[in-house]
Parts: C-alpha cells; sequence; structure tokens
C-alpha cells in the first residue's frame, strides 16, 4: 500500500508538486496521467524514493519512507522500476544486468523470468546487440526478479511501436493480477484499459 | 602536475558513470556496494599504469647509455625508494580523484544521477 501525504516538491525555486495526498491500495494498477511538466515523473520518482520529497510524508507498505535506516535493502526487495530508455548497463549481458538486481536468493528466477518473457535465447547478448523492444522487455525481467511488491514504470513504452507496448502493458498487467501493485506515469492514454485507478496531474496538482 | 593530472583523469571517468550509479542505487545496490567496487577498479587501472610505466622507464633507461647522440645530454637513474614513492602517490591521487567524487555522488538521491549522466 502506498500513503502519500501533502507531497510537495521544488527544483531550486520552481515548485512542481502541490500537497498531493492520496492512497494506492496494494494490487492496484495505478496510472497517473497528465501532459508534459505535470509533475507526473517527479511524482513517479518520489513514490518509488529515488527522489526525496521537499515536504510531505510518504508510506510504502506501512512503512515512514523518510525514516527507513536502510533505504536501499529495502528499495532492491521491495520495489522494481521500468524506466523510458530501459537504463541497461552497456558493459553487461541480458542475464548479467538481471543478475546485478536481483537478490542472492532470487537469481534461480532470472531464467524462468527471461524464458516466460520470450527473451531466454538473448541472455548472453549486450544491451547493443537487441532491439529497442527486446531491451524493455529486460528492463521488464529485471523489474520483476525480485517479485517486488511495487513495480514503477516511468513511460515505459515511450520508445516502443504499439505492438512492443502492448507486450509490455501485457507483462505489468500479469504482475498486478499476481497482486504486485503497478504504478505507471505515461502520456500513453492505452494504460486506462490496464488500470484500475487513475491520478490526473495538470500542473503539479491532482485534478 | 602528473599527479594532478591523475586525479583529474579519474574524476572525469568517475563524473562520466554517474547514470550507471544512479540505476545501480535505483536497483537497490549500497553506496558501499558501489564505492568498494571503484575502489578495486582503481586499483588495478592504478597497478597497471603504474607496471606498464615502470616497465618502459626501466627500458628506455637501460637503452640511454647505448645512443651514442644523447651522451653528456641526458641520463638517469630509478631508485627503489624513487620508484616506491610514484607507486605511493599514484595510488593516493588516483583513489582521491575517483572515490571522493563516488563519495559525493553516493549523497546523491538516485534519479538526480541518472538525469545527471544523461545531460
Amino acid at each position: 500500500m502506498i500513503q502519500a501525504s501533502n507531497i510537495s516538491h521544488f527544483y531550486g525555486s520552481e515548485q512542481v508538486l502541490f500537497d498531493l495526498t492520496f492512497e494506492v491500495q496494494s494490487g492496484e494498477f495505478l496510472f497517473l496521467s497528465g501532459e508534459s511538466g505535470s509533475g507526473k515523473s517527479t511524482l513517479l520518482s518520489i513514490l518509488s524514493t529515488l527522489l526525496k520529497p521537499s515536504n510531505g510524508a510518504l508510506l510504502l507498505d506501512g512503512k515512514a519512507v523518510g525514516s527507513m535506516k536502510d533505504m536501499d535493502s529495502f528499495r532492491q526487495s521491495n520495489i522494481g522500476f521500468v524506466f523510458q530508455f530501459h537504463y541497461l548497463i552497456n558493459y553487461l549481458s541480458v542475464y548479467e544486468n538481471i543478475a546485478l538486481a536481483a537478490m542472492d536468493d532470487k537469481k534461480e528466477n532470472i531464467n524462468k523470468i527471461l524464458d516466460e518473457l520470450g527473451i531466454l535465447e538473448l541472455s548472453s547478448r549486450y544491451p547493443n546487440e537487441i532491439s529497442g523492444g527486446q531491451r524493455q522487455r529486460v528492463a521488464v525481467a529485471r523489474a520483476l526478479v525480485n517479485e517486488p511488491k511495487i513495480i514503477f514504470a516511468d513511460e515505459p513504452t515511450g520508445s516502443l511501436d504499439s505492438k512492443n507496448s502492448t507486450i509490455v502493458y501485457e507483462l505489468l498487467q500479469k504482475a498486478q493480477k499476481n497482486g504486485t501493485t503497478v504504478v505507471v506515469a505515461s502520456h500513453d492514454m492505452q494504460i486506462q484499459n490496464y488500470a484500475t485507478k487513475i491520478i490526473r496531474l495538470k500542473d503539479g496538482q491532482i485534478l | 602536475m602528473g599527479l594532478m593530472g591523475i586525479a583529474s583523469v579519474m574524476s572525469m571517468i568517475v563524473n562520466s558513470r554517474k547514470e550507471e550509479f544512479g540505476i545501480m542505487r535505483a536497483l537497490g545496490k549500497s553506496r558501499f556496494f558501489i564505492i568498494k567496487n571503484l575502489f578495486f577498479e582503481t586499483l588495478v587501472m592504478s597497478l597497471s599504469a603504474y607496471l606498464f610505466a615502470l616497465i618502459l622507464s626501466l627500458g628506455i633507461l637501460a637503452m640511454l647509455p647505448h645512443i651514442e647522440m644523447l651522451q653528456g645530454y641526458v641520463n638517469g637513474t630509478l631508485s627503489l625508494s624513487s620508484a616506491l614513492y610514484v607507486l605511493g602517490s599514484t595510488l593516493f591521487m588516483a583513489l582521491l580523484g575517483s572515490l571522493f567524487p563516488a563519495w559525493i555522488a553516493s549523497k546523491t538521491d538516485p534519479i538526480l544521477l541518472i538525469n545527471q549522466g544523461c545531460a
């Protein structure tokens, strides 16, 4: 469960988020929608613990994010990420990229997930040797490997064609149906078909 | 000047890898994991560079007495203490140049590192 209370954020003197308060129940598929500059990526970064908010409180699974001592360990075991530009590490193979994210007791999941996503045969290739759609599937595999409680995706299909976009959405939906909370920030309205909850942002405020 | 150059190059290498450190932090890797890996990488790179430079220097010093046109102009020796001093100062400056920016980066929010790396 995600509980955000009075979240505000400033970049320098410019305020980009204004006192946002909302809750997301476990197992929901939240779609954060809004135009470019509406603040959805900043909000996603805050919800996913990648950015500290200027003001406000965030509880993930009942734990206050600001007071956690081992944030890195919490992030690794509870949170998965899918970024717009996949952000795979170029000098690591597909398998090694996923292994980098995997906790020791989850490394046995890697081949199973690669197989489920139809990219097992790519495991020894490097990111620059596979297509954009395949890279994004690797990024999804990396997000799923630790069986996280929450997956955050920021414009996960921004660089993909419609066929590959549908594949990524269906993978995220499958994770959600298995009990994972999924939060996607995007301007692609196709996600509405998969979302169970929608938050629309405009100029840093919830509409 | 040479030592400053080593620190400066190592610092540039680390700064160019901010995106990678941001990705690792986003995946839950600790600050200690990143700094530890960088420490060993820097150690291997510096020692390799030092050994290459030492062998090259010893080779050139061995050749000097046999080059007639340089006699009386260029000569030199390399003592053990000089070699150890260069080794120590090289390692110190390389580690300073890489670990200081890595320590600063480790205190930055992961998403800012990723965005800085893309800039």
